[in-house]
């Protein structure tokens, strides 16, 4: 046969044998890919400050006794953020500060504080004005008019659903995100827009998604792989620079 | 006989949902572009594994390039690298260059070079109805 490559029984023999072989090397990088691309978006983020010629500051956890101090990615829902990494970022002009976070927890914009069950969400990136968070303990949230921008990393292709569900979260954090923002004659944001970066595809439902919230203008983003993830897993960390990127608007 | 999904339960469970689902993408795609009826069961097998291989191989491969330029990006802003539990993410060490491993080692052990690695360049779906064009022509052609 032409195209017999090979026999489909004997590959799958070969990846069966393949897994089990890799099976704990497998096993280590699927434990921490998810974090990798969550550190990565993170940076990502820092980067663009940078790129806009902002100051960049990292600030550490105190270190515990005895221990040099690390820089430390937070990589779950729980735990003081004080005990995490952050970066602390001052406009070139130097009148403004913002801190970018790693899952902080934040309040829902319909929320009023005081009331329980609490409603807020815990954010893979989040951009917020500079305040002290030493004293929240791992259930407090950042009120919700300190936030400034967001991020969420998913290291997986992109169907409707997810992209769905990423509008939903900005419609409790910042609903007036989804209004017909993006006009031509709009200035340059002084910082991204909230946005959903996926490492892989954008499906075909995706696609048809992305499409609707280009018409309506929304202020956010959705990033994805365009040819192949190598090339395309960049925030536009360069002042206009959108390629590679799919943009909303 | 081993069940379609036979390979999966090799899989390490923490990866093993990630590829659940693939070979009923592939039966959606050619549905729907009608392209199904023109091919063989064999011919539907062999599209399935090598989206498989090849899903599989972009999986490791993006890690990597993730894990790269988190370091990198980290490192430009003065942070030597990261870790996740216990696992460091420096430079180009072993945690950051085990996906790439992982997709050679993938290539040698399926010799998937040559079929499928240069045409990741293409999308998904893109890549199953060219295969399924290409396999139905050699159906034909006899």
């Amino acid at each position: 046969v032409s195209d017999a490559w090979v026999e489909v029984a004997e590959l799958k023999a070969r990846l069966v044998t393949f897994f089990a072989q890799q099976r704990d090397e497998i096993g280590n990088f699927g434990s921490t890919v998810n974090q990798t691309f969550e550190a990565f978006v993170f940076a990502q983020t820092v980067g663009w400050y940078r790129a806009r010629g902002w100051a960049i500051e990292v600030q550490n956890p105190r270190p515990q006794k005895d221990k040099p101090e690390r820089f430390r990615l937070k990589f779950t829902t729980r735990g003081r953020p004080a005990g995490f990494s952050y970066v602390r970022c001052t406009s070139p002009d130097g009148t403004e500060i913002v801190q970018v976070r790693h899952q902080l927890r934040v309040a829902t914009r319909a929320y009023r504080e005081d009331t329980y069950p609490r409603s807020n969400i815990c954010l893979d990136v989040a951009v917020i004005r500079d305040l002290s968070l030493e004293h929240y303990d791992t259930n407090d949230h950042v009120p919700n008019h300190q936030l400034v921008s967001f991020g969420e990393a998913k290291h997986m292709s992109a169907f409707a659903e997810l992209i769905a569900g990423f509008i939903g979260l900005v419609h409790e954090l910042q609903p007036e995100r989804l209004k017909r923002t993006r006009s031509r004659r709009r200035p340059d944001q002084p910082h991204p827009a909230p946005f959903l970066f996926v490492s892989g595809h954008f499906w075909r439902t995706a696609e048809g998604l992305n499409r609707t919230i280009m018409r309506r203008r929304y202020d956010i983003d959705v990033f994805n792989k365009t040819k192949a993830l190598t090339d395309a897993i960049k925030l536009p960390t360069e002042p206009g620079l959108t390629a590679d990127v799919v943009t909303m608007g | 006989m081993p069940g379609e999904n036979d390979w999966l339960s090799e899989l390490p469970p923490i990866v093993r949902a990630r590829f659940r689902g693939l070979n009923k993408y592939v039966l959606a795609v050619l549905d729907e572009e009608y392209r199904r009826d023109r091919l063989r069961h064999d011919d539907i097998r062999r599209i399935q594994i090598e989206v498989a291989i090849r899903v599989m191989f972009e999986f490791f491969n993006d890690g990597a390039e993730a894990a790269e330029r988190a370091v990198d990006a980290l490192q430009a802003v003065g942070i030597s690298g990261f870790a996740v539990g216990s696992e460091v993410f420096e430079g180009r060490n072993r945690a950051v260059m085990r996906g790439k491993v992982l997709a050679e080692r993938l290539t040698a052990a399926t010799g998937s070079d040559e079929r499928v690695a240069p045409r990741t360049e293409l999308p998904l779906r893109l890549y199953i109805l060219e295969r399924a064009k290409e396999l139905a022509s050699v159906r034909r052609m006899g």
